[in-house]
């Protein structure tokens, strides 16, 4: 019999690719006969945001398949979506509450006790009162992710903004969105791409700024692959600071020095200029431009001599005042723009970068030839870097001058890292300046707009930015952060400079850190407190991907052991404070009818969120949260949520929509989804006439500006002699909470390695395969070294895979980050290798 | 049991070469090529160490230049088993 089933499942699994490839299939997929309930859900991992079949029996997923009706994958998985099924059923899931105690009672230095949800929530919010008390409630922190689901990221920024009244909350996007985000407000004025996958199908030539999208975005690259392989006049141009697997399918492949990407942005600008290629009528009609500060520093703690010596980098001088402000900008004329950047010529660039003129012409001529549409992609390469807003606006420079944008095949587009940077972390405004729908606290009108929405009284949300990331962790080392609570990720593996910056905080004998997790990560095992979490399709869900598309699932199992969404326990907790004992009694007063309420009926149960009920969910399916609270949950808190877009150019449909639909990409308006946005034709909110408008400023224009070359903060010398460059690799995403807990992920690469050129290994007497240690001014890592593989680094530069907590790359980077977004560049810090 | 399917793109001018590896892979079957350079695979898992590395091994066939996995199926025994190891 059980050959029979092999057999049976193999054609099915066979016939499900054949559909999928276009390819005449003979049977139909699996589906009915085999007592598996199928039904959609978006991939857990990156901001692709592939849509899946899950596949569940006996309250098990057993089975997961690409959604053949999915339009961003058409039923394609990669590698990690594909093991999918497993990642709920690791053998050490966190099912109780543990606490570290001795002698019965919470203490530091303890051992971890699995203790009931209530006494959990009672040893928290004795620490909150605590905290409180002894700082105030910028004491308090909450580090949250762009993997929270919609309302997940909306509850917590809630509870810290208009509950608690501190902005100290802050999303691990900052790590990887935060320059995509500033880029994008000051170019556009308004967050997230133009553009959508669909340019692919569109375009001529595609230009990989730094990323590595055939392991970081395989089902994007699948289908520019398609693209490639079935018109031959697509070209290909691929730009890193070291060889990697994209560069198979390259037509014009180049490896440039770190940091020189900037250069080479301002030649590609003075080339088109040069060569006459600006679109004069689209430059004149839609682009406005502009000058600088540019002694902005490197966000790095302000007795750091570079930060003494900036003049504009907004840091308290000598008198107490901020010392200018990184985000300025001054307007300028196209000819002013033209003389700066006319000293980036191809002679210049190629000696900066390393890249030969030839190839820095052939590039630009992608650009400048108005016959080619191109599409650019860029993620981590320039996101995570020291002038990151900067190079943001510098791509933008280069589309905006050609008129290449919001058309099909025209575009340039910030790829994501996580599956709800866009849709959590960005829309919602879980940042510690942010407030949903691209607003700010530090407004006062769209502070306003907020507590009106919210029904809470004018004053409530503070009016300063909170602890960004890497302010926060220096805030719990200084101790001016006491109480921490991290939700759906892993800080302590992935933010930078562990040894000097994290660790210490984390371990300080004043702060409590609280960490939400399905499994025992590194954040975990260095917590005062671990909370079982449920996880993906253990809870009904939303997730924003990088093309602006919502998507929904339902609760597909029962969360394993005691574990609670971070939904519950946001709510949950919320319910262990009156506003009369946190609020002020002067915001009160103007607010009466609120006394004597706790958070969660000011937050939660405010007739808004509570307005639908549990019999709305669809039948056959467990909605846990919505069960214990008595309410549509998901439903309340979306409907409340979506009314800050609606009207303002972030339109989301209405909830019951989106369980329906495979993802919808906003402003949907009038039961419409936007492909192209500031286009006539494609985007509502440009008028008639307009042909295009980048509506997001006020003139409904974008802006050009001049930004120079500048030197990284930290560069080899003679004793750290390398660049360090860190990231993913294709079988790991990001710490490996979920990939190193799937055996065959965990197999085909167990541990992280250093791949250096092999010139660089043999000058050190290394050999492949050989253990070494490398080295920075912060920490050291010991680790094989690989020079055969998939990354082949130019002389001069590793790469090491940051996934690994028994290899932490993090102990070797620096915090420093772009000045404008606070993002750290994890891509540039100095090294020396050695042998052990 | 662990079965699967993928799809693989190959640059034509090396497809004859690619499906020749794959091929004489172990637990690799291929179901289906278009001249454009689609090949259709399953693949099973018996339980055995090289199992893990092959998925990973179908990136690294010389002219492929993506995989795209689609079907993935996992029955409980050998999933505890798996966990376990």
């Amino acid at each position: 019999m059980k050959l029979n089933r092999r057999d049976f499942i193999k054609a099915n699994a066979a016939a499900a690719a054949m559909s999928v490839a276009g390819l005449p299939a003979t049977s139909a997929v699996a589906a009915g006969k085999d007592d598996i309930r199928w039904d959609k859900a978006a991939c857990r991992f990156c901001g692709t945001g592939c849509g899946v079949l899950v596949g569940t029996q006996d309250g098990r997923v057993v089975a997961t398949q690409g959604d053949p009706d999915a339009p961003v994958n058409r039923g394609l998985n990669c590698i990690k979506g594909y093991f999918l099924s497993k990642i709920m059923y690791g053998a050490d899931r966190v099912k109780t509450p543990m606490l570290r105690m001795k002698d019965g009672k919470y203490d530091k230095n303890g051992d971890f006790t699995p203790i009931s949800w209530k006494q959990a929530f009672d040893v928290m919010e004795a620490q909150v009162r605590e905290t409180v008390k002894k700082k105030g409630v910028n004491g308090l922190a909450m580090f949250g992710s762009g993997q929270w689901t919609i309302w997940e990221g909306y509850a917590a920024a809630k509870l810290m903004k208009a509950g608690f009244r501190t902005n100290n909350i802050d999303p691990n996007a900052r790590h990887c969105m935060a320059s995509a985000v500033a880029g994008f407000m000051r170019t556009f004025g308004i967050d997230e791409p133009a553009g959508c996958y669909d340019d692919i199908e569109h375009a001529d030539a595609f230009v990989l700024w730094g990323s590595n999208m055939a392991e970081m975005h395989p089902i994007l690259w699948t289908r520019i692959t398609d693209r490639k392989l079935s018109s031959k006049h697509v070209k290909v141009a691929v730009l890193s600071t070291f060889e990697h697997r994209s560069y198979e399918l390259a037509d014009i492949p180049m490896i440039f020095t770190p940091q020189t990407d900037l250069a080479i942005l301002n030649f590609i600008c003075n080339y088109i200029i040069q060569k006459g290629k600006v679109n004069q009528d689209f430059v004149s009609k839609h682009v406005n431009f502009k000058k600088s500060v540019t002694d902005i520093g490197y966000g790095l703690r302000p007795n750091n001599p570079l930060e003494k010596a900036a003049t504009s980098n907004g840091y308290p001088g000598e008198d107490g005042k901020p010392k200018g402000d990184t985000g300025k900008s001054e307007p300028i004329t196209f000819d002013e723009f033209k003389q700066f950047v006319s000293e980036y010529t191809a002679e210049k660039v190629s000696k900066l970068s390393g890249v030969p003129v030839k190839d820095l012409n052939a590039l630009a001529e992608l650009y400048a030839d108005p016959k080619i549409k191109v599409t650019s992609y860029w993620t981590m390469g320039f996101n995570q870097h020291t002038r990151g807003t900067w190079v943001n606006n510098m791509i933008y420079n280069v589309h905006l001058l050609v008129g290449k944008i919001s058309e099909p095949g025209n575009s340039p587009f910030s790829l994501t890292g996580q599956p709800s940077a866009c849709g959590t972390a960005r829309e919602v405004g879980t940042f510690s300046h942010r407030l949903p729908a691209d607003m700010v606290v530090t407004n006062p009108e769209h502070r306003k707009h907020t507590e009106e929405l919210w029904g809470l009284p004018d004053g409530t949300i503070p009016d300063k930015p909170g602890l960004h990331a890497v302010a926060m962790a220096r805030a719990l080392k200084d101790g001016k952060v006491n109480f921490y609570w991290q939700q759906c990720n892993n800080n302590l593996q992935a933010g930078p400079n562990i040894n000097e910056e994290l660790y210490p905080g984390w371990r300080n004998p004043e702060t409590f850190i609280v960490i939400s997790d399905p499994y025992p990560t590194l954040s975990a095992s260095y917590a005062d407190l671990v909370l079982p979490t449920a996880m993906w399709v253990e809870k009904e869900g939303a997730y924003g991907n990088a093309e602006r598309r919502t998507q929904f699932w339902r609760q597909q199992i029962k969360a394993s052991g005691e574990a609670r969404s971070d939904l519950w326990q946001l709510m949950e907790f919320s319910k262990r404070f009156k506003v009369d004992e946190m609020w002020p009694a002067e915001l009160l007063a103007k607010a009466p009818k609120l006394k004597g309420k706790t958070f969660y009926d000011v937050l939660y149960a405010n007739g808004v969120v509570d307005k639908f009920k549990v019999s709305e969910i669809a039948a056959g399916f467990d909605n846990d949260e919505s069960k214990y609270f008595g309410f549509y949950v998901q439903k309340g808190l979306f409907e409340e949520y979506a009314q800050f877009g609606r009207g303002h150019g972030h339109d989301l449909a209405p909830f019951d929509t989106y369980h329906k639909a495979r993802g919808l990409r906003w402003p949907v308006v009038d039961g419409k989804e936007t492909l192209w946005r500031f286009r006539e034709g494609f985007d509502p909110y440009v008028k008639k006439g307009e042909g295009v408008a980048f509506y997001g400023h006020k003139d409904r224009k974008a802006v050009i500006f001049a930004l120079p070359y500048q030197n990284p903060p930290e560069m080899p010398d003679k004793e750290f002699d390398m660049w360090l460059c860190t990231g993913r690799v294709l079988e790991h995403w990001h710490t490996g909470t979920m990939t190193r807990r799937v055996p065959e992920l965990y197999k085909s690469f167990p541990d992280a390695v250093v791949f250096m050129n092999p010139d660089d290994a043999k000058a050190r007497g290394l050999q492949r395969g050989m253990e070494c240690k490398v080295m920075s001014r912060r920490g050291e890592v010991v680790l094989r070294v690989e020079t055969r593989g998939r990354n082949k680094p130019p002389r001069g530069l590793v790469f090491i895979p940051f996934f690994d907590a028994g290899r932490l790359a993090n102990k070797l980077t620096l915090d420093a980050t772009c000045p404008i977004s606070k993002e750290t560049d994890y891509k540039k810090c100095a090294v020396k290798v050695t042998k052990v | 049991m662990n079965i699967s399917s993928a799809i693989l793109h190959v640059v034509p001018a090396r497809l004859d070469e690619a499906c020749t590896v794959l091929a004489g892979m172990p637990g690799v079957e291929i179901h289906a090529r278009s001249p454009e350079g689609k090949v259709v695979v399953t693949l099973e898992d018996d339980d055995t160490e090289a199992a893990a590395n092959r998925y990973v091994a179908l990136h690294g066939v010389p002219g492929v230049a993506a995989v795209a996995m689609v079907y993935q199926y996992s029955d409980e025994e050998s999933d505890t088993e798996e966990v376990e190891a």
